[in-house]
């Protein structure tokens, strides 16, 4: 099957599947107690009415989620309810270019990393090198970001002062985030790739190519390593996710104006119709970003790509 | 690597890295157990003279912002995130292996079907999703476990129906059918038995993951209700006063990060031990 | 395996772990030499906002990030200065007729928009015209609800127009009011009454609040605003009102408090807001610290309709179980006990009034309501809103009434949408609130409880507190207010006992020595027009 079709096919479930999550979020946000206009002192009548008349609250629910419905179709995601300047598009617009920028450096940290540590403890196993990588791994893979993140501050940044402490001006800033955010995938990455060298290596065909003359960093890295690549492969697909979701609480911490953060606060606001956005947004890139990773999985291995 | 002569349960029990993940698992399951024992205070006894007291004789741990012993929280904390860790991945396996073997099994379009469903999920912001879940329900222990539970039955799923699947078509699945067995009994007595590996292997992945997922959770300030001190709770807490009472987020790191790691072995030296290619 | 070994060796002094070498050696290098070369702009203030602004339309903005912003770009009728005592801004005076119900406001003539028009009077109308105006959906549009027509308007029920609000000429302005309303210019310090250009509002409904549309009449122009991130304000060629001396701010969207110390650590902000209370035993004794008591008061709502609080002398154990000065220990940001409802600092705060922290009357109290020592007494639940300083208060207060009255009490948590619905909804036996001053007057506090006040969730209800809020709200000799508002809180506090006051809020904030004429007040107003910088080190 051509990689169009292919492309195609995923075009055409993904739209029941984002109408599906769409769905869901509108009614589980009315269905949440609290809502965008719930304050300490409650509004007076009139307010409150010109508010929700603006937000279509005071409609039935069913007539809501069509509206909501025909203004999406049409692309229009509304303006945010928290910030009535901004339109959600518009929030999404400038806001994501950063999110992917810190993920994406994230995501390249932890593949590149990981791997590249992966591989260099696999070629000295019990060694102190390996000692030290699996302690390192270790820490990655079991501290919450946002405790590793204050770490790297603390140390990088207010007692080495090597790296700024927050915001996001200058590639500088791009550093400490991209490293708390990639920790964790690129510890797990590490493990999975050394266990797979190491392997990959004790195999009987290793020792007959290095019989045969090949040398030491051919056999590591053409026979090695493309064996173990398989399962890093796999782990992009929610590696990607991760790097979206995980941005949440980097961004955070670092004062990074990215997408994450609104996944939280635009639902502790309740404001609608930038959850409903950020949802569909969210929900779209993960459904492209699986389908990339399939195709290069298609593409990579003849058997998955001779199969329809 | 693996040796076909010797049975896989002393495959598993030879291999070192599950006898070292065990024991640690076992040590932080034991403390757990025996914290209302052990604890020199109660993990909700707050001392309003003592407060943020650094680590010495009287508090071995030091004391948080309301005077209460960061040791006992500590304890009782390995109880509430053990406790909030395994109901939640409980009710993770129950649910995704429910959800996979039907799906995987019965195949065709209600596989399509239900796999739609794990599809939209999948596509469904997690964090929004516990988000939502645990505004719902509270912040009670049964509101978070299930907010947790939601997200994590997921991949369960996935993995399942994909083994499922896969076995369906093995000659032995087959004559089982030909030999006109139920196909409940079929599924359960010849497949899933199949599956339990990748199933426990899994398990032991998921733990941790619930463990991080519970200070994240935290972290916004959708965690565990007070005065309940998980681990995660208390990572929180400690996080906003590390620069000034480092004592605070150190007890429950070093916690998290032992029980993580413990788990982390146990799962690698099982996945050795039978010889399974599990993406968990 | 000796010959795997040596082979693995190779590897590891081999080219690729060469290269790697060589490149961290390079990432350091270009950290040590990036770090010199951030140098800063001397001359421009850097401050943290704990918040993205709302959103600086006037009409439109409620949060107190948005409130900072805008009281610097633009400026209405009135100002605060630092005794929060009103003073003349684009109006220079003002004139009261015979029974306080109209105002007449005189502007200044050389007040100008940034791009070089004067201000009028019509821009004033417009803007208030817009505030009350349904289709603007205003929150703060009953803040002039005192202004005639205003509630009409906002209720659909008759046109702007009709808002008694008009120009009599280019620099006159006349507003009508619905009562006797002495303190008018108070309102009119509140941006929410700033005035708007509707020629640059109506060219782009949503985008003028950009720096390339906006126009505005205060001490600076927004040169510069990245979302979520920082807002550039630059000194205004157009302001005359009086000498800025800052040339220019940049406010930084910092959403952690740790994050805020930290970049103040490293030199990168000058001032922060709202300083974690963490850190005060670290800068208690240094000069760049600065606590400042808000008009803010913190108390424990009762419902009274739920048994046992229906009980006076229950309520009354509750509240004289709690000993103040521990819950603003465990919080540890300098806020102060207090016992009464009106804050210090307000006009008619009376610390001798309220009930004093009394264990053995307390524990009196509650026996001869039928519990003694606690038994029997059924488990309550204390809601609170997420968010460290209400978790801390609502658990130590939970076990000061177990220590000292042997009673359990449940903490529940919601976060703050949920939190307010269920308080409107279905109010729970006690709950943890507080009240913010919109304005720095009694009746803005006293006010909450009268019985048909939009968050009087307690069920309480006294007919001569009604009266005496409403008298008082009117009374223009100071002596018989204060003696009113001494009433109303002793009927609140000591008599019915309706809420348990706990503490009054504080604010913290790390201020650098070189920076001059940077203003806190109570009101969480920052005025950025008279500060400077010292050259120099800092």
């Amino acid at each position: 099957m051509s990689a169009l079709r292919l492309i195609l096919r995923r075009v055409f479930v993904a739209v029941p599947v984002l109408l599906v999550v769409a769905s869901l979020t509108f009614f589980a946000l009315r269905a949440v107690p609290g809502g965008p206009y719930d304050r300490e002192k409650a509004l007076p009548e009139a307010v409150l009415a010109n508010l929700e008349a603006r937000a279509d609250l005071d409609q039935p629910v069913a007539v809501q989620y069509v509206r909501w419905l025909g203004r999406t179709a049409t692309g229009d995601l509304d303006v945010s309810m928290k910030y009535p300047n901004q339109s959600v598009a518009g929030i999404i617009g400038r806001a994501f270019p950063v999110s992917f920028a810190l993920g994406g450096l994230g995501a390249l940290l932890a593949l590149l990393g990981g791997v590249a540590f992966g591989v260099i403890t696999a070629l000295r196993p019990g060694s102190w090198l390996d000692r030290i990588g699996g302690a390192l791994t270790t820490l990655g893979f079991s501290l919450p970001s946002f405790v590793l993140g204050s770490v790297l501050v603390l140390v990088f940044a207010l007692w080495i002062g090597w790296f700024p402490a927050a915001l996001w001006t200058s590639p500088l800033h791009a550093v400490l985030p991209a490293l708390t955010l990639a920790a964790g995938p690129a510890a797990y990455v590490a493990r999975l790739t050394r266990g797979g060298v190491i392997e990959a290596l004790a195999e009987p065909w290793v020792r007959t190519a290095r019989a045969k003359g090949l040398p030491e960093h051919q056999v590591v890295l053409r026979h090695g390593l493309r064996n173990a690549l398989g399962p890093v492969v796999t782990v992009s697909g929610p590696l990607v996710a991760w790097m979206i979701t995980g941005s949440f609480v980097v961004e955070q911490i670092f004062a990074i104006p990215g997408l994450g953060r609104y996944f939280v606060t635009a639902v502790i606001d309740r404001d609608y119709s930038l959850v409903m956005g950020v949802t569909l947004f969210f929900a779209a890139i993960v459904i492209a970003a699986n389908a990339l990773v399939d195709l290069a999985y298609a593409w990579v291995d003849p058997r998955v790509r001779g199969r329809s | 690597m693996t040796d076909p002569n010797r049975s896989t349960w002393d495959r598993i029990r030879g291999d070192r890295s599950v006898r070292l993940g065990a024991a640690i698992v076992g040590v932080v399951t034991g403390l757990a157990l025996l914290a209302p024992w052990i604890a020199p205070y109660g993990f909700e006894a707050q001392h309003a003279d003592a407060l943020l007291q650094p680590p010495s004789s009287t508090w071995w741990l030091g004391t948080d912002r309301l005077g209460r012993d960061v040791a006992s929280r500590l304890l009782f904390g390995a109880r509430i995130s053990m406790t909030v860790a395994l109901a939640t991945s409980a009710i993770a396996m129950v649910l995704g292996t429910l959800w996979g073997a039907i799906s995987g099994w019965v195949g065709g379009r209600v596989d399509e079907a239900m796999m739609r469903v794990v599809d939209a999920l999948y596509a469904f912001p997690d964090l929004l999703l516990v988000v939502f879940v645990a505004t719902w329900l509270g912040q009670s222990m049964v509101g978070i476990v299930l907010s947790l539970s939601v997200v994590s039955w997921v991949t369960v799923a996935r993995l399942v129906r994909g083994e499922v699947h896969v076995l369906r078509e093995r000659p032995f699945v087959e004559a089982a059918r030909a030999l006109g067995l139920p196909p409940s009994r079929v599924v359960v007595r010849h497949v899933m038995p199949m599956v339990v590996g990748p199933l426990l292997i899994t398990l032991t992945f998921r733990i941790p993951a619930v463990i991080l997922a519970e200070s994240t959770l935290s972290f916004i300030g959708l965690g565990l209700q007070a005065p309940l001190s998980s681990w995660g709770v208390m990572a929180a807490e400690g996080w906003v006063a590390m620069a000034f009472h480092p004592h605070l987020i150190l007890a429950p790191a070093v916690a998290m990060c032992v029980t993580i790691f413990g788990f982390h072995l146990l799962g690698e030296g099982l996945r050795r031990a039978l010889a399974v290619q599990v993406d968990a | 395996m000796g010959v795997v070994h040596r082979a693995q060796r190779e590897v590891l002094r081999g080219p690729l772990s060469r290269r790697l070498a060589l490149f961290g050696a390079l990432i350091a290098l270009v950290a040590l030499v990036a770090s010199c070369s951030r140098a800063r702009d001397a001359a421009t203030l850097r401050l943290t906002l704990t918040s993205e602004p709302a959103t600086i339309d006037p009409s439109k903005a409620t949060d107190v990030a948005s409130f900072v912003v805008v009281s610097n770009l633009f400026e209405g009728l009135t100002r605060y200065d630092d005794a929060l005592e009103v003073q003349p801004a684009v109006a220079s005076s003002w004139d009261f007729d015979d029974d306080m119900r109209r105002i007449t406001f005189h502007l200044r003539e050389d007040a100008l928009w940034s791009d070089g028009r004067p201000v009028v009077a019509d821009d004033f109308v417009y803007a208030w015209r817009r505030l009350v105006d349904p289709e603007t959906a205003a929150e703060y549009a009953y803040f002039i609800y005192d202004v005639a027509g205003a509630e009409a308007v906002n209720s659909g029920e008759a046109p702007v127009e009709s808002l008694g609000v008009r120009a009599l000429d280019d620099h006159t302005l006349e507003v009508d009011l619905v009562r006797s309303a002495p303190w008018f210019p108070h309102v009119t310090t509140f941006m929410s009454t700033f005035p708007l250009r509707q020629d640059v509002v109506e060219a782009h409904p949503l985008a003028w609040t950009e720096p390339e549309h906006l126009v505005s009449n205060g001490p600076f122009r927004l040169a510069e605003w990245q979302h979520d991130a920082v807002l550039r304000l630059e000194r205004s060629a157009t302001y005359h009102l009086a000498p800025v001396t800052l040339a220019a701010a940049e406010l930084l969207v910092v959403r952690q408090a740790n994050t805020a110390w930290s970049l103040y650590e490293t030199g990168d902000v000058d001032v922060v807001l709202e300083l974690l209370p963490l850190a005060i035993p670290s800068v208690r004794d240094r000069s760049d610290y600065v606590n400042l008591a808000t008009l803010e008061s913190r108390y424990v709502g009762f419902h009274l309709d739920t048994p046992p609080l229906d009980d006076l002398r229950v309520r009354r154990a509750l509240v004289r179980a709690i000993d103040r000065t521990e819950v603003t220990r465990v919080l540890g940001g300098g806020e102060r006990p207090l016992s009464s409802f009106l804050p210090p600092g307000m006009f008619g705060h009376a610390p001798d009034i309220g009930l004093t922290f009394d264990p053995e009357a307390a524990q009196a109290d509650l026996a001869a309501a039928g519990y003694p020592g606690g038994d029997g007494f059924p488990e309550l639940e204390l809601l609170y809103r997420s968010g460290d300083d209400w978790r801390l208060q609502a658990e130590n207060l939970q076990d000061q009434w177990r220590r000292n009255l042997g009673i359990g009490v449940q903490v529940v948590v919601h976060d703050q949408a949920a939190f307010f619905r269920r308080i409107a909804d279905e109010p729970p036996p006690m709950h943890l609130a507080r009240w913010i001053a919109d304005f720095p007057d009694p009746e803005n506090f006293m006010s909450l409880f009268t019985s048909g006040a939009g968050n009087n969730h307690l069920g309480f209800a006294d007919d001569e507190y009604d009266r005496l809020v409403d008298t008082a709200a009117t009374t223009r000799e100071p002596g018989a207010r204060r003696d009113a508002y001494d009433r109303t809180q002793r009927l609140l506090i000591e008599d019915h006992v309706a809420i348990a006051p706990v503490y009054a809020g504080a604010t913290n904030a790390m201020i650098r020595p070189n920076v001059r004429g940077l203003s806190l007040n109570a009101m969480g107003v920052v005025y950025l027009r008279d500060v400077s910088i010292d050259a120099g080190a800092p």
